[in-house]
């Protein structure tokens, strides 16, 4: 009997087998694609196409809740079929499935994907959760990732951590393409009361950039890929946001570090476009290619996670707001034990400098006596898919999950209470 | 839609002018006191009025819940949209705006069939399908093949769930914040900002950032 892991991410589907490695992990998209010339194309067939000017997506996850059943079955057909995937699933009743699905999903809509999981796949068993929920039980990796390391810290050092047990606080940031989602986590079990959402996530950064491009250099209305592939080239988070504009506003070396030129697709030599190095201006001598300079758009856009009202959205608060809101739905005695055990996850977190900023944010609000530490791995989106194998070594992944015997006997009600979220 | 008159005195009444439908709550809200201070002149206003639009004498009345009771009486009590809420309201519009993938929001609808040209594994003969019958495979064709938006989901929803999903989940910033202090940063250049524009509330930073955001993106100049 062998697991299967997906990580259903609204943009990216993490999929493999829960005992290979992490190196085995596929990702695709999850979308449908029309290209400008009205082609249909599925998920990762999008790194074929040359023209990626007036590219459209339909995606099956609308705002978080799997809303389209119809073209996610096309898309896990296609990853367990597909040879450019390469995972060769084709018998499932033999198979154990751990899905992720966004904290919050609508009853309905979760009742859904067991029925598909169970009656059109036939799945031996079911476990699904929000993927910060896995992330505990990867207590030995989450160790050596934090930031000040364990060892820095010395007096509070913890003894070598045994396997197959779980960090008893955990607080998951879960920073993907639709929202920030804030997991805080006792005992191995999701504090429902604590959880929360942030609406901004990559889909809304990418807006603020495609925004700021238009009206100050080129006309990008159109170009989603292109703006996608510019956002994860050249976005950072400013560890000081004042200081950053003014070394843009400065003259001299000091501006390098801050402004980036960026080779628009020319469809002849470039389909995607690319960062222009110091190394490669060297190189090649500048050819009639259009470049696009970018100067404080790059810490701009992600500058909204923290102040979302400077692009006048004035009903939302920012990440640290959001956390403190998280923390004071907790147990008093809980709080300092949680924010010393801070994990991030999730595309978003790729953007450089963000687990910094974070953690300088959260010392100036907290109690100066709390020890603040948080972790970002260096694989952020698939992380949680690498959370999620681990625990699927664990005694208390057999305990939890249902069995599709379960679910004939019991029905789709009984499940969605196992799995449901309960305020 | 709808808006109903007032009565203040009872020597004013009239049995054709209570309901009127004439009169709507955006006309009404450039002139919010004329009804109070002369709720007379205002009833032969909406007769006036509602004779135009309807041909006869005798107008049917509206059934109950036919006209937004709240507008209505937020308009009559002087509760009408305060500055915050209006702020509130064109925060989402701001937030939809660029909370989207293309920026004209064009959705693509899928033919009937459709099949997909990829390399296959061959199928293995080990394969089990489940059988599924009845009513069970009534619904689960229903969900497979469900075209429906997620708008039509959220309908659905009872209250609970609904008020979750919408507000307890989400963090509202705290009106005057003393944990993270608010930013104001120019709308053109992105620099720290002081000023704000004296029509439309934007935030500029120095004159020529004003000219530039007078020209183009200033929604009420021409209008002042």
């Amino acid at each position: 009997m062998s697991t299967i892991i997906i990580d259903n991410g609204s943009y990216e589907i993490k999929i493999g087998h829960a005992s290979n490695g992490v190196e085995s992990v596929k990702t695709l998209q999850n979308s449908i694609i029309r290209t400008k010339d009205k082609r249909l194309l599925i998920s990762n067939q999008l790194s074929t196409i040359n023209d990626i000017s007036g590219v459209q997506f339909k995606r099956p996850i609308e705002r978080g809740q799997l809303v389209s059943w119809e073209v996610e079955k096309m898309i896990w057909d296609y990853a367990f079929e597909s040879t450019d995937v390469g995972l060769n699933i084709d018998t499932f009743h033999d198979k154990d499935l751990i899905l992720s699905e966004a904290p919050f999903t609508i009853p309905q809509m979760s009742m859904n994907s067991d029925q598909v999981v169970f009656e059109e796949y036939g799945f031996n068993s079911l476990y699904k959760s929000p993927v910060g929920g896995f992330v505990p039980f990867n207590q030995q990796n989450n160790e050596k990732i934090y930031i000040p390391s364990t060892e820095s810290v010395g007096e509070t050092a913890v003894t070598a951590v045994e396997t197959g047990s779980y960090s008893d606080y955990q607080l998951v940031i879960d920073s993907g393409f639709n929202a920030t989602w804030i997991i805080p986590m006792v005992k191995g079990v999701i504090y429902w009361r604590g959880v929360k959402k942030l609406d901004i996530g990559g889909r809304f950064l990418s807006g603020v950039l495609r925004e700021q491009i238009s009206f100050r250099h080129y006309n990008v209305t159109d170009e989603t890929v292109l703006i996608n592939n510019i956002k994860n080239e050249s976005c950072f988070v400013s560890l000081d946001y004042n200081e950053s504009l003014k070394k843009i506003k400065a003259k001299g070396s000091n501006k390098q570090d801050h402004v980036i030129e960026y080779v628009l697709p020319d469809f002849n030599t470039t389909t995607q476009g690319y960062v222009l190095t110091p190394e490669l201006k060297e190189k090649y001598k500048p050819q009639s290619q259009q470049i696009l300079k970018l100067y404080d758009e790059r810490f701009t856009a992600p500058e909204t996670l923290f102040h979302p009202e400077i692009v006048d959205v004035f009903n939302k608060a920012g990440i640290v707001e959001t956390i403190i809101d998280s923390i004071n739905t907790l147990p008093e005695i809980v709080r300092p034990l949680i924010v010393a055990n801070i994990v991030m996850i999730g595309g978003n977190c790729n953007m450089r400098g963000f687990e910094q900023r974070l953690l300088n944010e959260l010392k100036i609000v907290l109690p100066v006596e709390w020890e603040v530490r948080i972790g970002k791995p260096s694989n952020p989106s698939t992380y949680g898919r690498e959370c999620a194998s681990v625990f699927s070594q664990t005694e208390s992944y057999q305990k939890v999950k249902i069995t599709k015997k379960d679910y004939e006997e019991h029905g789709p009600h009984w499940v969605h209470k196992r799995f449901g979220y309960s305020l | 839609m709808h808006s109903i008159e007032e009565i203040y005195n009872i020597q004013y009444y009239d049995r054709d002018s209570y309901f009127t439908s004439s009169i709507n709550v955006k006309s009404r809200a450039k002139r919010p006191n004329s009804a109070l201070l002369d709720p007379g002149s205002a009833a032969t206003n909406a007769t006036a009025n509602n004779k135009s639009s309807t041909s006869g004498n005798h107008r049917k009345r509206l059934a109950t819940g036919a006209y937004n009771l709240s507008a209505i009486e937020n308009q009559i009590h002087g509760t009408a949209p305060t500055e915050e809420t209006a702020e509130v309201k064109s925060s989402m519009k701001r937030f939809q705006e660029l909370d989207r993938e293309n920026y004209n929001d064009v959705r693509f609808d899928l033919p009937k069939t459709i099949h997909f040209q990829y390399n296959k594994y061959p199928p293995s003969k080990s394969r089990v399908k489940p059988k599924v019958k009845g009513n069970a495979y009534t619904h689960l064709r229903k969900v497979l093949n469900s075209r429906r938006t997620l708008a039509n989901h959220m309908d659905e929803l009872d209250d609970g769930t609904k008020s979750v999903l919408l507000s307890y989940i989400h963090t509202k910033p705290s009106r005057d914040s003393v944990l993270v202090v608010k930013k104001k940063l120019c709308s053109i250049c992105g620099d720290n900002s002081p000023s704000s524009c004296v029509h439309c509330g934007l935030r500029v930073c120095s004159v020529k950032c004003s000219n530039v955001h007078k020209e183009t993106r200033c929604a009420n100049y021409y209008a002042v």
